[in-house]
């Protein structure tokens, strides 16, 4: 099998790689295809894996995921997030194996070339129905979020503060600094390193000591969140626009939002503090459920 | 080669295992190029140029630093709203969504 994990950002080739571990240990051959530059995801996280250059047009990244298809005998392609491709390729041409799509959410679901892309898979997976995102007549398998086997251990800090994108380390840099001055045990993810007082590491794969801090304060993306929501951590999220994710909604549906630095600091303070650990909305899935699911069709 | 003599970090000291490639020009200490900065066309280490900034009179020739993780919270004034416009922008971006920000290919 081939998990197709392309996608901005390095999210697609962590929950690909995670699928396609997850796949592997259910006795399934399984590699990932990721983009050139996110190869060192499922190097760290055991997985074979395709690296894809950034192609020319949807016509040339159609060709290479064809290619790569026959060159694996590879029966069942796993599409994450896009099943219509992320250049829109998968829907045009030969068909190539029968299609299972990942489906998380997306803010322009509604799409005429992503409604296509759901009608040509063979099973249509959701991971975020409890985000209800999906069009009524779209037909999927309610499954839920899932994530890399994460055991909860105790935190060494209480806030795990993760300046995953350049634009959010200049504040929650200054942020990180503010709790520490206020007796807080803080780890910062920043640039590729994870720093808290007696710790410097390369930030991923994050640790789940870490995530399992009290408070975790960073984007809305999808692993953030639900390995946060999954360690009972409160995350008080800062959502980025995407050209497709919805962090808003992610963010209002399961973490904390504020509208100001000031106000992020007294909220990840105040839960410090006075809170207990953050309330169980939604039940975060070991990938083998989705490999058994999909084992089950293909 | 020596070894960078330097301990500042972006949130904690530690110990610097680079081998040093110069000298830093206020106190000698050898450095390595990652901490390194320039001021006044010298090569100072981290914690010279940090000294320098708390100095009112080299804060405006020094600006080039700001963006710089060693130095983002040598510009806040540490008083009242220690958060300045580009970190209230992160929280003002209502606008954005929706828009086709990202590269589909490269990502944000």
């Amino acid at each position: 099998m081939l998990v197709y994990a392309l996608g901005g950002g390095r999210g697609h080739a962590v929950r690909g790689s995670v699928l396609a571990a997850a796949l592997q240990r259910s006795g399934a051959e399984a590699r990932v295809l990721v983009p050139t530059r996110a190869v060192e995801v499922p190097a760290l996280l055991g997985v074979p894996c395709v690296p894809c250059p950034r192609p020319r047009d949807a016509a040339a990244l159609r060709r290479f995921v064809l290619d790569t298809c026959e060159r694996h005998a590879v029966r069942a392609l796993l599409v994450d997030t896009f099943p219509e491709g992320l250049l829109g390729e998968l829907c045009e041409g030969p068909a190539g194996p029968p299609r299972v799509g990942l489906l998380r959410c997306r803010r322009d679901a509604a799409s005429e070339s992503f409604l296509r892309g759901v009608r040509q898979l063979r099973l249509a997976l959701d991971l975020e129905p409890h985000l209800g995102w999906l069009p009524r007549d779209v037909a999927a398998e309610a499954l839920g979020p899932v994530t890399r086997p994460l055991a909860p251990t105790p935190s060494p800090v209480d806030v795990l503060v993760v300046a995953s994108e350049p634009a959010l380390v200049p504040t929650l840099g200054r942020l990180s600094l503010r709790l520490g001055e206020q007796g807080m045990r803080v780890a910062l993810a920043a640039e590729g390193r994870l720093v808290a007082p007696g710790v410097d590491r390369p930030a991923f794969p994050l640790p789940p000591s870490f995530l399992g801090a009290k408070v975790v304060v960073g984007a809305a993306g999808f692993n953030l969140t639900y390995e946060a929501h999954a360690l009972g951590a409160w995350h008080v999220a800062l959502p980025r626009a995407r050209s497709h994710d919805d962090q808003r909604r992610r963010a209002a549906a399961l973490g904390r939002t504020v509208d100001s630095p000031l106000a992020l600091e007294r909220l990840v303070a105040r839960l410090v503090t006075d809170a207990g650990r953050a309330p169980r909305r939604v039940d975060v899935l070991p990938a083998e459920v989705v490999a058994r699911r999909v084992l089950a069709v293909v | 080669m020596s070894r960078c003599r330097e301990t500042s970090g972006i949130l904690f000291q530690k110990a610097c295992r680079a081998a040093a490639e110069l000298a830093c020009a206020q106190c000698q200490r050898p450095i390595c190029r990652a901490h390194a900065r320039s001021v006044a066309t010298r090569d100072v280490c981290v914690a010279c140029a940090r000294t320098a900034l708390r100095d009112p009179g080299w804060r405006q020739s020094l600006v080039h630093l700001r963006d710089d993780p060693y130095f983002y919270w040598y510009y806040h004034p540490g008083y009242g709203d220690p958060y300045g416009p580009g970190d209230y922008r992160l929280f003002d971006e209502e606008g954005r969504f929706g828009a086709g920000v990202d590269d589909p290919w490269q990502g944000t």
